[in-house]
């Protein structure tokens, strides 16, 4: 596996690293998440309470404003109009004072003495003077008015002096004679220093008294002798239904006009409209009402704009209190009072922008504040998120670094231990407890089996070669032993070399290293060979030993020179006396007669042996048969005889030739091994056995062999 | 190694053995633990060679160590039901003149 900065790449260290790394994003996700949601809802909170705050505050101050402007702005209007209306009714109770003074001297001429009056002097300026003037034609010494009005001059000359407004004082007549009440006597005269004359008649004072009959307002015009501005309030003088003149005073109008004129700020001011809708007095530049010349005056009630037009028109008739009028996009507040003597209104307007102005400086004041307290919380925001951010990546290198330091004392026990194992399993090196696998979990229960583990399969390796060995040796010793076994049978062949007549071949194939049969043969005396045949109960080593005993039994019992059945008997007492492995040996005996070809034989327990005569086939031979040797103490055995012809031959035999058996468990058995034999039966036994081999071994094929295979031939010549 | 099955009854004091398969050098050892192990109390055991199909001359030494042991106390080791290849054993090894077979 591959290794990056000591970590083993899909290693345990990798995996533990990667679940823990896992589990802490995923917390720090929904912590994200959570903090995300509220700071949006605060926002929105907060966001929602600044917009109903600001609702509220509009609402709360515009209608204060509203309701403060209202208030003072019909009342202030109402006491301008009251005090112009005043000055008004002052000059017109003089007119009246004056036609009603009138009316009773010309009621009263013919009783009354005619006065003196006097035209003009310029000497006079600076006095109050009353001054007689003239229509172009008229000759004023001939007026039958003149010296009547003498009497009036007083009266007109105080009515002067002590009125306010009053700038001229005067009276006209119908034949176009006129005194006048001033203090500017020069100004009567031309530039020639010739009178001027004075079209009485024809003034517009007159003729709107003269005209409407009744008291007259004139419009605003200029001064006949001064470009003051001014008014004249004019009645006519009847007397017995007759006209005789018109009575009336100038009133300078400057002061209004500079009132209005200084009205005008920068967010209001006052306009004064007569009653055709005229604008009389205007501050310059309002945007709304202009002063025109009277030819060119325009009625404001007949304008575009109705909202203004029906403004006006109401305020001419009476009181309107606060309106919002628009004109030319700008809300304006507007009050109108009319003044009842002159039929004229005052009419005041205010910027409305003027009182949403404290709404906005508040509303300016608290969206300052409230982007103070934004920006404070924001930058508060800022600052927790960085120590949030800060404390985040704090505790992720502190977990990684945790996570490294304890997945590293979990894995490297480990990866110690794997190395250990892969180099024991390279260099055999013994797996040992070290004190890094001493964690009091389960890797040093794991280590602590590998120790042991290992110490086993070393003792363990140890025991197999020793096992090994002794096995070896064992081998070696039983190869040793199956050596001294066949040395022990006569195996050097022609046997008899000096015994032509005599053929004689035996041959043993133990299915052990060491067998229990034995065969052997030996010539008693010169005309005597002892033939033995012998299979010992089970197999090996014992078997060997105790075959060992048997033969040389047999052979010195039979060297003494007794007969088979005495010799058998012989043997047989001799292996019980000592026999506690209860072991014991089948054996066919026999002696030739070699000059004869007579066989003696005993049988203990022992196959059948098989003979052949000359020209015969070979045949089983049922003898008699005793029990075997070493089985019982005390055993007697019979004995028979038999022929061995010239030519003829003899075939003994253990029973692992019959009992050979093949894979599928037959036996070989003694009729097979008669057809082997009789295949064969021309042959001398040294051709013959490895025929009768051969033959079994074809049968047995693959199968093991079970029991040793020991045959003998012989066959005299 | 071949297998040999063995298996006893016991009614009282008579045992029968029935045994199966080959005794042979590999197998003759356990037949004679087998048997001896429930021989105590018992005189006249039987042995059932019916399923017997071979028997070698280890087989034969353990049968007559048994037949010694139950002669020692006066008792009498029966075969019984042997068949033809296996009595050809017990008559060429002398075995049927000494042990008591039952055909």
């Amino acid at each position: 596996m591959k290794k990056i900065f000591g970590i083993t790449i899909g290693g345990l260290h990798n995996k533990i690293l990667v679940l823990v790394l896992t589990s802490l994003f995923a917390v720090i996700f929904v912590f994200g998440c959570v903090s995300f949601y509220q700071a949006n809802t605060l926002t929105s909170v907060v966001s929602k309470a600044k917009t109903e705050q600001q609702e509220s505050i509009t609402d709360l101050s515009e209608n204060t404003m509203h309701r403060t402007l209202e208030d003072s702005m019909v009342k202030i209007n109402a006491l301008q109009a009251y005090i112009a209306d005043d000055m008004f009714m002052t000059v017109k109770k003089d007119v009246c004072t004056l036609r009603t003074l009138a009316e009773g001297l010309f009621r009263e001429k013919d009783r009354i003495e005619p006065g003196k009056v006097y035209l003009p002097d310029p000497a006079n300026d600076g006095t109050v003077t009353a001054q007689v003037l003239y229509a172009e034609g008229v000759d004023y010494t001939k007026s039958e008015y003149l010296p009547i009005a003498a009497h009036m001059t007083d009266a007109m000359e105080a009515m002067y002096t002590s009125s306010v407004y009053s700038t001229n004082v005067y009276i006209g007549f119908e034949d176009g004679t006129h005194i006048g009440v001033d203090r500017i006597s020069s100004n009567k005269f031309d530039e020639n220093g010739k009178l001027i004359n004075f079209p009485v008649c024809e003034r517009p004072w007159y003729r709107g008294a003269a005209d409407t009959g009744e008291l007259y307002f004139s419009g605003v015009m200029k001064d006949a002798y001064t470009d003051s501005v001014c008014v004249t309030c004019s009645a006519p003088v009847y007397i017995d239904g007759k006209l005789i003149g018109v009575v009336g005073i100038d009133i300078f109008l400057d002061e209004m006009a500079a009132y209005v004129e200084q009205s005008a700020s920068e967010n209001g001011f006052i306009t004064i409209i007569n009653d055709k809708g005229q604008v009389i007095f205007a501050p310059e530049n309002n945007g709304i009402f202009k002063v025109e010349t009277a030819e060119n005056a325009e009625d404001i009630r007949t304008v575009e704009n109705g909202e203004l037009a029906g403004f006006v028109a109401d305020a001419i008739r009476a009181e309107t209190g606060l309106r919002t009028v628009n004109v030319g996009g700008r809300d304006y507040y507007m009050c109108g009072t009319p003044m009842g003597v002159i039929n004229w209104t005052t009419v005041m307007v205010v910027d409305r922008e003027l009182t949403e102005r404290p709404t906005k400086a508040l509303l300016s004041q608290y969206d300052k504040i409230n982007e103070e307290a934004a920006e404070a919380f924001r930058v508060g925001s800022e600052s927790a998120a960085q120590a949030v951010l800060i404390i985040m990546v704090c505790v992720l290198v502190i977990t990684v670094c945790g996570v490294l330091y304890s997945a590293g004392r979990i894995v490297e026990p480990i990866e110690s231990m794997t190395a250990d194992i892969q180099e024991g399993g390279r260099t055999g090196k013994l797996f040992e407890m070290k004190d890094i696998y001493k964690t009091k979990d389960e890797i040093q229960v794991l280590a602590e089996s590998f120790d042991d583990l290992s110490k086993k399969t070393k003792q363990y390796i140890i025991d197999i070669t020793n096992i090994t060995k002794e096995k070896e040796r064992i081998g070696t010793e039983l190869e040793l032993a199956r050596k001294i076994q066949a040395d022990m049978l006569p195996n050097i062949y022609p046997a008899f070399p000096d015994r032509p007549e005599l053929d004689i071949y035996a041959t043993m194939t133990p299915a052990k290293e060491v067998g229990g049969d034995f065969y052997d043969f030996f010539l008693i005396d010169d005309d005597h060979l002892g033939m033995v045949m012998a299979d010992v109960s089970g197999k090996g080593v014992p078997a060997a030993l105790f075959m060992m005993m048997s033969k040389i039994l047999i052979n010195n019992y039979a060297m003494q020179g007794g007969s088979p059945a005495k010799v058998l008997e012989q043997t047989n007492a001799a292996i019980c006396k000592k026999n506690e492995e209860e072991m014991f040996v089948t054996v066919w005996f026999g002696v030739l007669e070699i000059s004869t070809g007579k066989i003696t034989a005993a049988n203990a327990g022992h196959e059948y042996p098989i003979l052949r005569k000359e020209n015969g086939a070979f045949e089983l031979l049922k003898d008699k048969h005793g029990f075997v040797v070493g089985g019982m103490d005390g055993l007697k055995y019979k004995e028979y005889e038999i022929t061995l012809e010239k030519g003829g031959e003899l075939f003994l035999y253990t029973d692992g030739v019959p009992e050979a058996t093949n894979a599928d468990g037959v036996l070989f058995g003694t009729d097979r091994l008669l057809e082997a034999l009789n295949a064969h039966k021309e042959l001398g036994p040294r051709q013959l056995l490895p025929k009768v081999k051969e033959a079994v071994d074809g049968f047995v094929g693959e199968a093991d062999q079970f029991d040793d295979l020991t045959m003998l031939a012989v066959k005299l010549m | 190694m071949s297998e040999l099955k063995i298996s006893k009854k016991q009614e009282q004091d008579k045992l029968t053995v029935f045994i199966a398969g080959r005794i042979d050098t590999g197998t003759s050892a356990k037949l004679g633990d087998e048997v001896r192990e429930s021989l105590g109390g018992i005189t006249d055991p039987v042995l059932d060679f019916g399923e017997v199909s071979y028997t070698s001359s280890s087989g034969l030494r353990i049968l007559m160590s048994l037949h010694k042991t139950m002669a020692a106390k006066s008792g009498k080791l029966t075969i019984s039901k042997p068949t033809q290849t296996v009595y050809d054993v017990f008559d060429v090894t002398g075995f049927a003149g000494m042990i008591n077979i039952e055909r």
